[in-house]
């Protein structure tokens, strides 16, 4: 039972190591080959990891040679235009100037439903509304709506708006976040400052966020 | 805090009957053994009665055994042992000590390589 127990622990750090060196992308916006390399891997490891009989090693190779493989034509496919279309194929314009391109939808295998279906599901449910529809590498259907239907913005309006930048996050859970600190250009005595004014430690904060126009908002555990 | 400890007792029960299968794993396979080396003197001295008789306690200690192991191990081996056992008694039967002699040394062999498979080493992890 220990076997098992330590050769499952082997398998998933190794699958769990393969997947940081495979990159950060989501399940839902990797490219076809990509999504069949780690179905290959869950494989992979499934049988060595419930069979004692197979040498672990048996495993392990087949998952290394698969995560050479995939960074290596991820990497060639980053500095090579052809790989890249070779490999991810391109981008279909599956509506141009407000137009279905028949063509593009044959070519894909995508029926009109699938198109109104997709196109519903980024909130527009009107085709007339649509000037692009771009089905991308992934799969994903990209969607620029024609300029009178899409959001009002504060430019549209001419109103100004003043920088935003990203909120950091100071204290997570009790603990001090450093590196964010340094960041925003303050230091702990600022921040114990700050949690005293509102008879908080450190410790008794669940979470602490600075907002880019200096906001503090923080949250008691 | 509750979900460490929940962890930790779900490691320490993996741990604990772990170890609980190796040692029973060991101990009756030790029995076993033992009872395979006695019909093997008895094999080679020429006591056939007392050969024939040790088998059956053998048989009876095995189908005791037999279960348990299933639970535990591969059923491949124990299958092996299982019809090992058959041939053995068969061979005793017809008096081929020679074949009989062959047929127990696989068996003790099968017997002791159980526990030693499941034994906790680098060799079995890797």
């Amino acid at each position: 039972m220990l076997i098992i127990f330590f050769r499952t622990l082997i398998l998933y750090l190794l699958v769990l190591v393969i997947l940081r060196l495979m990159g950060k992308r989501q399940i839902g916006q990797l490219q076809p080959f990509e999504f069949v390399v780690t179905l290959m891997i869950a494989d992979l490891v499934a049988v060595p990891m419930q069979d004692k009989e197979i040498a672990l090693i048996n495993g392990v190779v087949p998952v290394l040679t698969l995560l050479f493989a995939q960074v290596a034509i991820s990497y060639l496919s980053l500095k090579s235009g052809l790989v890249r279309r070779i490999i991810c194929g391109r981008p279909s314009v599956l509506v141009a100037n407000g137009q279905i391109v028949r063509a593009e939808l044959q070519r894909n295998l995508f029926n009109l439903n699938d198109l109104s279906e997709q196109l519903r599901t980024k909130g527009y449910a009107n085709l007339g509304d649509v000037e692009f529809a771009v089905l991308e590498t992934n799969g994903e259907l990209s969607v620029v709506p024609k300029s009178q239907k899409r959001p009002v913005t504060p430019a549209d309006l001419q109103i100004p708006t003043s920088y935003e930048g990203l909120p950091l996050l100071l204290i997570i859970d009790g603990k001090i976040q450093g590196e964010n600190l340094a960041k925003a250009g303050l230091t702990t005595d600022w921040l114990l400052g700050k949690l005293r004014e509102s008879s908080l430690t450190p410790k008794t904060t669940l979470v602490a966020i600075l907002d880019s126009q200096g906001g503090l908002f923080l949250q008691k555990k | 805090m509750r979900i460490p400890l929940l962890l930790g007792l779900l490691l320490l029960g993996i741990f604990l009957s772990s170890l609980l299968m190796e040692g029973f794993l060991a101990s009756s396979a030790v029995t076993l053994d033992r009872q395979l080396v006695k019909l093997e003197g008895h094999m080679v001295q020429g006591n056939t009665a007392e050969a024939a008789a040790l088998l059956q306690n053998l048989q009876r200690l095995w189908r005791r055994t037999e279960p348990r192991w299933s639970l535990l191990t591969d059923h491949r081996e124990i299958d092996e042992i299982e019809l090992a056992l058959v041939r053995l008694a068969s061979y005793l039967q017809h008096q081929d000590t020679a074949a009989a002699l062959a047929e127990l040394a696989a068996v003790r062999r099968l017997v002791r390589h159980i526990p030693r498979k499941e034994k906790l080493t680098w060799e079995n992890i890797l």
